[in-house]
């Protein structure tokens, strides 16, 4: 059936997230044969970003991938001084998903029937029969309400169509449509094409500002929905890893342009000022607070230096060791939740180090202090396994393991049982916590609350297109909310709408909080949005919805991202287990752990060293010599940053200027241009002839 | 055209080739098309542009562009504007791309609300730019401006601005640029003209007059007994904008006669009688505080006491941070320097602890204080001006002080003389003792002068005594008690001599 892989590797990868992905290209990169197997049919694991499509398909399966698994009896392909460790394909990466889209008419979409069933989802149900007055209800006043909303364009057009709309038959088709997608949950979960009859069609089209069903689901291409929404600190170990592999030439970033925070006691997001700019520019602080605030950040920004200002804070809390610089509440709460991004226990050190961290990573790449992935955080494992790819890693995916074959007296990992029957031999094996064999287990550890909203505006209009990122303090039982919101300047969402990321981290073993990650986030869209995701708006909600300056809730689906627990210390010798995503906001830890297990199974050899454009490849009579071209890599300073650095910011540079101002794009080419007219002067071989011939005619050179 | 565009590729600052490259243009244009000239001047526009993406800063490069941009017969200045912006991006305090700006700006009718727009957004993301505040406080007087000042901005305005120059010193208040633009924003206005007084001599007949503000070419009316003269007015000052003017009378005084001479600048007029028996006359207005207001005093007093309040807090905030302080002390003599004499002085001793390297500056500034509390307490009409004993380390506003006969600058830390006292016509007694002069430089020419008291000063050289000899009327010299007596034993007899 599938082609047989070869017999042997030196590394065998299982799971393509971004550690076992940096890790993949690492390998390669310096000569190992790597083999990369993945059991879903996409890049990423749990890091990986989807499409709307494919994204309601994900949610729905739990995350399960149903594996085309040859039937073999794996035992039989094992010898007599090997033990086999069977791994169970079946893990559940998402819990408690669902879905739920508010865009007209056909406003439900349902994950799996099951969970349709546990949570009652989908909110306007008018065929089930308790919820059926407020769910009916819910149904003719969506269409009104709407209409309401964007009455200030009293455009004659379309009031007319609102008048001739009768609401009867709107709720006739509703139920109708309803009835249907019903029908199809029944006999199989289907998210796509859902079912409009060709009449309804052409009326939703002319209706409001809002986009229909149809409108949403046609672009569905262009979404890029994360499982693992995560920031880069511009001077974090990711970006120095990317820069020095060159591994940034697959990549295109943008700024997170601006840090919002809620306030406590207040219900509107407010810019934090952390950079100097944004101090000076910030309408919300004072110009006292501006002293006191750029006072402290200038010294934890060089806080080592000055021990006499904390040393007294050393064992105690930072937000006490805030509170005696004469900060007022806001700056606090902006340095702690927003700048530090600590807990309110955290002690002064660990808030000294993490603002320090943040201010160092401020300016590198323009006023903000973290980059975002174009086309979501998906793309960041993707071009690590490319790199792996062009040095010569072999990828499979859809296949996974079966069991792991151990050698019963080293106890060491000899190979794996893949999923078409071959036992692949191998000296290390590096897994995703999803395949880890079951006897390595230990009780669930922790996950993350996830919701994903996409909205028609931002969660704090402005000018220009921003990058967010959001911190909502912890609130009474609730706890700190981590919200990012892109548009379609990054490509993760089609223009017109915003693509919102929610994650919270949740407690495992409380039982007695709410579980449902929907009912989680209940207060959070109370604060971001205009009404909530469901239709089960509270009577009072009406008030909210007509505020008009928040955005809309248009689609949204909630899961809980599992985080398998792991026995480390039981594990063979060459068998490594690289972590999830995690809760953490950059990728320092993952990127740490991955250098860590590289060094641990090469410790002699280079992590990641400089990867060679393509035009430095020179072909010769052996295939390719992926040896750069010396002179090019001497250019380079010893540190490398530096010119890898003004290349990097180049890139940006240029990806902003095409945005922001449409005139600008071709500008920038122009002089792209005119410099390479310019280096064909420099080219030019006779310039010393050149002058000599001018002294020769008199002129002084 | 290829060898200089070679040579240019090379070193953009090298203008002999921009200029040869210019007459060529020149020449070309007289014998080719417009199309062909068109599209050589737009190369010529991508060459300067890769020399400047080489050479940001070069001057021969944004010269040329002005030169080809004008020239042109359709220029692109939108194109422009957007290369502005661009280079502004790369480097926001490139002061020549600013120029250029202004260049473009003026010549495509840009509106200065965008421009200030423009200003905005760039201070916005980095206020520490002089240049872009600077191209504000060029901006904002044209836009709103203040119906009774051209120069200056409207009150509503300027509050505005005064805010936000306020933000940026409170987030950065080591960054000058916002505290130059605050002052700017405070002070510097015009100032009305007036004059301030007139010394008539009888013979030879001659007037010397005496202005509020310099000016390079003075133009007042002068009348002798309400008949208007015919006069050439020079300037006494070396200066290029001077405060004093002299002009000689054709037709003279009868002698023994009683004569009004007037004389009439703008608004302000002022009358001086010279009596029947007298052989000169004068006559002054008494100097005010606002003459000596240049800085942050063109702004209402509310909004200044407003300001003062402001910086007060900043420096409760921030202890020793020198252009707080500087401010305040500015700010405080424009607010009441009477009420805040106390403080101003303690807080320039703190500067010069401060900021030891412009000691001197402070000390100068303390001594201009001095002075003119003194000059505005002292009825100038008594023609006597005592400045002694105040630790003064510079002197100053002599200029303004034309009639005084007696000036006593003694027991101060004056290490020199060396400002010009030519201009004190009148002065016939300076008493000089009690301090550090080593230099007396400034002592020549003063017709006037009859005695000088130097004693107790550190002069050790007898050529400075030189300067005296162009003092013709000078009588008495007195210089016990410096170095130069006991090196030079001889001197005092053979030196006294000469002036007999």
């Amino acid at each position: 059936m599938e082609e047989p892989l070869p017999e042997e590797f030196d590394i065998i990868l299982i799971g393509t997230g971004l550690t076992e992905s940096v890790l993949s290209g690492a390998f390669s990169r310096i000569g190992k044969s790597v083999l990369h197997i993945d059991q879903n049919k996409f890049y990423g694991g749990n890091w990986a970003s989807f499409n709307i499509k494919d994204f309601d398909e994900f949610i729905a399966s739990g995350g399960i991938v149903e594996i085309n698994r040859k039937e073999f009896d794996p035992v039989a392909l094992v010898t007599e001084d090997e033990t086999f460790i069977p791994v169970s394909s079946q893990r559940q990466l998402i819990k408690e998903g669902s879905l739920i889209c508010n865009l007209r008419k056909n406003k439900v979409t349902t994950a799996s029937p099951k969970d349709v069933e546990q949570n009652q989802v989908p909110s306007p149900k008018p065929t089930s029969d308790n919820d059926d007055t407020t769910g009916s209800q819910e149904d003719q006043s969506l269409p009104t309400k709407i209409p309401d909303n964007s009455a200030p364009k009293p455009n004659a057009e379309t009031i007319e169509t609102n008048e001739s709309l009768p609401i009867a038959e709107v709720t006739e088709d509703d139920n109708k449509s309803c009835g249907e997608n019903v029908g199809d949950n029944d006999a199989e979960t289907k998210t796509e094409e859902p079912p409009f009859p060709v009449a309804m069609k052409d009326e939703v089209k002319q209706t409001y500002k809002f986009p229909s069903f149809d409108e949403f689901y046609d672009q569905w291409r262009r979404f890029n929905v994360d499982l693992a929404p995560k920031v880069m600190f511009s001077r974090g170990k990711l970006v120095e890893l990317l820069i020095q592999s060159n591994v940034s030439r697959y990549l295109e970033f943008r700024n997170v342009s601006r840090t919002l925070t809620l306030l406590s006691g207040q219900d509107y997001l407010q810019p934090v000022p952390c950079s100097r700019a944004d101090v000076f520019s910030s309408k919300f602080v004072t110009v006292i607070e501006k002293r006191i605030l750029m006072r402290v950040l200038t010294l934890c920004a060089n806080y080592e230096a000055h021990p006499e200002e904390y040393e007294e804070f050393e064992d105690r809390l930072f937000l006490e060791f805030l509170c005696s610089k004469r900060l007022s509440e806001k700056a606090q709460q902006f340095i702690l939740h927003s700048i530090a991004m600590v807990k309110e226990t955290s002690t002064t050190i660990e808030g000294l180090k993490a603002t320090k961290k943040f201010l160092q990573s401020l300016g590198r790449y323009g006023n903000s202090a973290f980059l975002w992935p174009m086309y979501g955080v998906g793309e960041l494992p993707q071009a690590f396994s490319r790199l792996s790819a062009v040095f010569g890693g072999t990828f499979c995916l859809r296949r996974n393991a079966v069991g792991l074959v151990l050698n019963t007296e080293s106890g060491k990992c000899t190979a794996i049982i893949d999923s078409q029957g071959q036992k692949i031999k191998c000296k290390h094996l590096i897994v995703d916590e999803s395949n880890v064999p079951d006897s390595y287990r230990c009780e669930f550890a922790s996950s993350v609350s996830r919701a994903v909203y996409v909205t028609d505006k931002s969660v704090l209009a402005s000018d220009k297109e921003h990058v967010s990122l959001i911190t909502l303090p912890p609130d009474g039982s609730r706890g700190s909310v981590r919200v990012i919101e892109a548009g379609p300047q990054c490509c993760v969402c089609p223009s017109k709408y915003h693509l919102v990321h929610a994650l919270l981290s949740s407690a495992p073993n409380n039982d007695n909080q709410v579980c449902n990650p929907r009912e989680k986030f209940k207060e959070v869209e109370q604060i971001l949005f205009a009404g909530h995701a469901d239709a089960e708006v509270p009577q009072g909600g009406d008030a909210e919805s007509t505020d008009d300056a928040k955005p809309h809730i248009l689609w949204s689906s909630y899961f809980d991202m599992m985080e398998d627990g792991v026995t480390r210390d039981a594990l063979p010798s060459n068998l490594y287990v690289a972590r999830g995503p995690g809760m953490e906001l950059g990728f320092d830890k993952t990127m740490g752990e991955a250098r860590e297990l590289f060094e641990r199974i090469c410790p002699d050899d280079e992590f990641l060293p400089r990867a060679p454009d393509p035009e430095e490849i020179v072909f010769d009579d052996e295939g390719y010599n992926t040896e750069s071209n010396g002179a090019r890599v001497e250019e380079s300073p010893e540190d490398g940053a530096g010119a890898d650095y003004v290349d990097d910011a180049e890139d940006l540079r240029e990806v902003e200027d095409g945005d922001d101002a449409p005139g600008q794009v071709d500008h920038v080419t122009r002089i792209d241009q005119s410099q390479n007219v310019f280096i064909d002067f420099a080219k030019f071989k006779n310039l010393n002839e050149f002058y000599k011939s001018c002294q020769d005619d008199g002129f002084d050179c | 055209m290829e060898i200089t565009k070679l040579l240019l590729a090379a070193n953009s600052d090298y203008s002999s080739m921009w200029n040869y490259r210019k007459n060529a243009f020149l020449h070309l244009k007289t014998l080719k098309n417009e199309d062909e000239m068109k599209s050589m001047f737009d190369n010529e526009l991508q060459f300067i542009e890769s020399c400047l993406r080489n050479n940001p800063k070069s001057y021969g490069c944004w010269h040329h562009r002005c030169f080809v941009m004008l020239h042109m017969m359709k220029p692109n200045w939108e194109r422009e504007l957007q290369l502005c912006d661009l280079f502004l991006q790369f480097d926001e305090r490139n002061f020549h791309c600013w120029d250029y700006r202004r260049f473009v700006t003026n010549h495509s009718n840009v509106p200065h609300e965008k421009e200030i727009e423009v200003t905005n957004k760039i201070i916005a993301s980095n206020f520490s730019n002089y240049s872009s505040w600077h191209y504000r406080s060029k901006l904002l007087p044209q836009v709103y401006p203040d119906p009774t000042d051209s120069k200056r901005i409207e009150e509503k305005k300027l509050l505005e601005e005064l805010e936000l120059v306020q933000n940026a010193f409170f987030t950065d208040p080591n960054d000058q640029s916002a505290w130059f633009y605050h002052r700017w924003l405070l002070g510097r206005g015009d100032k009305e003209q007036y004059i301030v007084s007139l010394i008539v001599n009888r013979s030879p007949p001659s007037v010397f007059c005496c202005l509020r503000k310099p000016v390079k070419m003075f133009n007042g009316t002068l009348s002798v007994d309400d008949t208007t003269q015919t006069v050439d007015w020079t300037s006494s000052m070396s200066e290029r904008y001077s405060h004093l003017w002299f002009c000689k009378l054709e037709d003279g005084f009868k002698k023994g006669q009683q004569h009004t001479v007037s004389c009439e600048v703008e608004s302000s007029k002022l009358s001086c009688c010279l009596e029947e028996n007298c052989q000169k006359a004068t006559v002054c207005l008494p100097i005010n505080r606002e003459m000596f207001q240049d800085h942050t005093s063109q702004a209402k007093l509310s909004v200044l006491e407003d300001e003062l309040n402001s910086c007060n807090e900043l420096n409760d905030l921030e202890p020793g941070n020198k252009w707080v302080m500087l401010t305040l002390v500015l700010l405080m003599r424009a607010v009441s320097p009477k009420q805040h004499s106390e403080k101003i002085s303690t807080m320039l001793d703190a500067l010069t602890e401060i900021d030891s390297q412009r000691k001197r500056y402070y000390l100068d500034l303390r001594s201009k204080y001095a002075i003119e509390d003194c000059i505005v307490e002292t009825n100038l009409n008594e023609n006597r001006l005592n400045i002694s004993g105040m630790k003064l380390t510079q002197i100053c506003h002599l200029e303004l002080v034309p009639t005084l006969t007696h000036l006593n600058i003694s027991h101060n830390c004056l290490q020199n003389l060396t400002v010009p006292f030519a201009n004190l016509f009148c002065l016939e007694v300076l008493e000089a003792n009690d301090n550090k002069i080593t230099n007396i430089s400034g002592l020549k020419d003063v017709p006037n002068l009859k005695s000088i008291n130097l004693d107790s000063n550190d002069i050790s050289d007898v050529k400075q005594f030189e300067y005296l000899k162009t003092c013709r009327c000078l009588e008495k010299l007195s210089i016990r008690s410096n170095p130069v007596c006991e090196s030079e034993k001889q001197f005092p007899t053979t030196f006294l001599l000469h002036f007999q």
